[in-house]
């Protein structure tokens, strides 16, 4: 009798889900498709800045200066005749460097300092709830530009503030959910056979969060890359050589009078990665998170 | 009997919560023992200190626990009363292992079954194609069909009495020495629930196991176990063989609970019958016997003290005063 009911129940064709059928739905959902051709789009163009480029980002043709978008510079040229485009190339490779260690950065400390306050003791939970309201309380820019008025602009100075700024966001998100899992009988039934805190911390705890983290931290990319190029539009990024679509809209902002092209030029690649990452994270969260899923 | 029979033997224990309204006695000095290849039942109703108990033996209680002295709970001649952090990891899993509730909640719904069986193993230095062949063995040995292809399944893929088969193989993965059920069938509905115990019965023969059976169904209990334990208010009232104690009930309180049991009922009533009042509040205790609040036979001694354990004979004791008295 036992074995005749479990079979009908299991006997019936069970669909088996194709390994990457998340990458299937994302791709059926137009807004992230396109998301994803954005997103590759940008990577592509920054990982391959240097066969891309026609020309050296710092080679200078005084004779071309200002020179509007043509066959032979594609995106015109700035005040001191760089060639924009090669420009735009090495300031995506900038803008990303900037995006992924931070956003990495802050995504495994918050990670990792959500889990501590969530399952450990009271008093750590305590304080590091204290340390984290106490960070996010800071306004992001007032903050940054204390920090580089004390160390100096640098592109690790710019990673170490939007680390510092956005690690409690992270860790909030943790906390709350491993607070909601400690209790959960699943972990009880893990411990009871044996698994220790570490082993319940990383096998276990682990998996159930990164999702929704993951997806956070999709979405927050977008956010860093603006703040680098505020940064640097400011002056307080990347140091002058060094191109970065911050820097090549102050550029631009100066000679405006002159030429429309360098602000375009400079504008664009930041609204295409804004929208690319925001639309990827969007359709992320709707293809990983059961509660939204609809017909499976 | 010599202590060697018994697998689990707790002696004397007292368990005690702190909270802000003050200490809550939830177990006062209990005694029970498991004997070797035996499967004991403890029911009562809930808030008797059937979870506390069980989850003293296991050492998982919640941190404003206190377990008082002079208690002690020894398993195979161990107190896990005194094992340290290291020690107890040891324990669990390998040599006690524990069946939930509720198996829609015990398993980790985003890692595969597969996955979090090999995980048990962690401990032995096997390769991984060996540890996947023991999962799905033991998958099969519980009933479930194709087990090697359902290992990579989630948990949400199974019915709920499927994981509760999943539960159970996995509490049996390190074929420990005694297996803690708590309510293991509540959650299931009756068929499977039949099953559950069938298959649970099967398994004791084959792994040799004894088994603390936690329930409130008298029914199950009756069919299941081979010793009964009843618990009222964080005490054990009674305990005997299970014959005896379904056909000689002593203590007023298991005569109660049998008579509650709609299965038992035989004339027909408008109404189920209930043990009237409720469980008694554990920070402020009665002086005299537990149970005599709701007791329909308390007499003089009942309010004096409380009773001691009175054998009624070689296997079955009671405390109630009725007992000591004959009457």
């Amino acid at each position: 009798m036992t074995a005749a009911i479990e079979t009908t129940e299991a006997g019936a064709p069970i669909k088996r889900e194709p390994r990457f059928s998340w990458l299937w739905q994302l791709l059926r959902d137009p807004l992230g498709c396109f998301g994803l051709i954005l997103v590759l789009l940008i990577v592509l163009a920054a990982a391959g800045a240097d066969i891309l480029s026609p020309y050296d980002y710092k080679a200078l043709d005084i004779k071309a200066r200002l020179a509007p978008p043509s066959f032979e510079h594609l995106l015109g040229t700035d005040n001191l005749g760089r060639d924009t485009f090669s420009r735009i190339l090495h300031g995506g490779r900038i803008a990303l460097y900037v995006a992924l260690v931070s956003v990495g950065g802050s995504l495994v400390l918050g990670l990792i300092l959500g889990m501590l306050a969530g399952y450990g003791p009271r008093w750590l939970d305590n304080l590091l709830m204290l340390l984290f309201d106490a960070v996010r309380a800071f306004p992001v820019i007032m903050f940054a530009l204390a920090v580089i008025t004390v160390v100096g602009p640098s592109l690790e100075t710019i990673i170490f503030v939007v680390i510092v700024t956005s690690v409690p966001g992270y860790a909030r998100i943790t906390r709350a959910a491993t607070l909601s899992l400690k209790n959960t009988e699943f972990i009880l039934a893990e411990r009871s056979l044996g698994a220790g805190t570490v082993r319940v911390m990383v096998s276990h705890l682990l998996p159930n969060l990164i999702a929704p983290l993951l997806i956070l931290a999709s979405m927050d990319i977008p956010v860093v890359i603006t703040i680098e190029a505020g940064l640097s539009f400011l002056g307080l990024g990347v140091k002058p050589p060094t191109p970065s679509w911050g820097s090549i809209l102050n550029d631009g902002y100066s000679f405006i009078r002159n030429t429309p092209w360098l602000v375009i030029a400079g504008g664009i690649p930041l609204i295409i990665t804004t929208l690319g990452f925001t639309f990827l994270g969007e359709a992320m969260r709707d293809v990983f998170d059961p509660k939204m899923k609809k017909d499976r | 009997m010599s202590g060697n029979e018994h697998v689990l033997d707790v002696r004397d224990l007292s368990v005690s919560f702190r909270t802000a309204r003050g200490k809550v006695r939830a177990l006062r000095h209990v005694d029970i023992n498991v004997p070797r290849n035996k499967i004991v039942g403890i029911v009562g109703e809930s808030g008797c200190g059937k979870s506390t108990l069980i989850n003293t033996v296991l050492r998982l209680l919640a941190p404003n626990a206190v377990i008082e002295d002079g208690s002690e709970v020894i398993f195979q001649g161990d107190d896990v009363l005194k094992m340290s952090n290291s020690q107890l990891t040891d324990l669990r899993g390998q040599r006690i292992s524990m069946v939930f509730q509720d198996p829609m909640t015990a398993l980790n719904p985003v890692i595969s079954i597969g996955t979090q069986m090999t995980d048990i193993l962690y401990r032995q230095k096997i390769p991984m194609a060996q540890k996947r062949k023991r999962a799905a063995d033991m998958l099969a040995q519980v009933g479930i069909p194709d087990a090697v292809r359902r290992l990579d399944d989630h948990p949400h893929q199974f019915s709920g009495g499927m994981r509760q088969r999943i539960c159970i193989a996995m509490a049996l993965m390190m074929n420990p020495s005694l297996l803690i059920a708590d309510e293991p069938t509540t959650a299931l509905d009756v068929t499977l629930e039949a099953q559950i115990i069938h298959l649970m019965k099967e398994l004791r023969e084959e792994f040799e196991c004894s088994m603390l059976f936690v329930s409130h169904n008298l029914g199950l209990i009756a069919e299941l176990c081979d010793e009964v334990i009843v618990m009222y208010a964080g005490e054990v009232v009674e305990q005997g063989e299970v014959h005896d104690l379904f056909h000689r009930a002593q203590h007023p309180y298991t005569r109660m609970l049998l008579e509650c049991d709609p299965a038992r009922i035989e004339e027909t009533r408008q109404e189920l019958p209930t043990i009237s009042g409720s469980v008694p509040d554990l920070i402020d205790l009665p002086k005299g016997c537990i149970f005599s609040p709701r007791c329909p036979h308390r007499y003089e001694p009942c309010n004096e003290s409380p009773p001691d354990h009175y054998a009624v004979s070689d296997q079955h004791s009671a405390r109630c005063f009725l007992v000591r008295d004959g009457r």
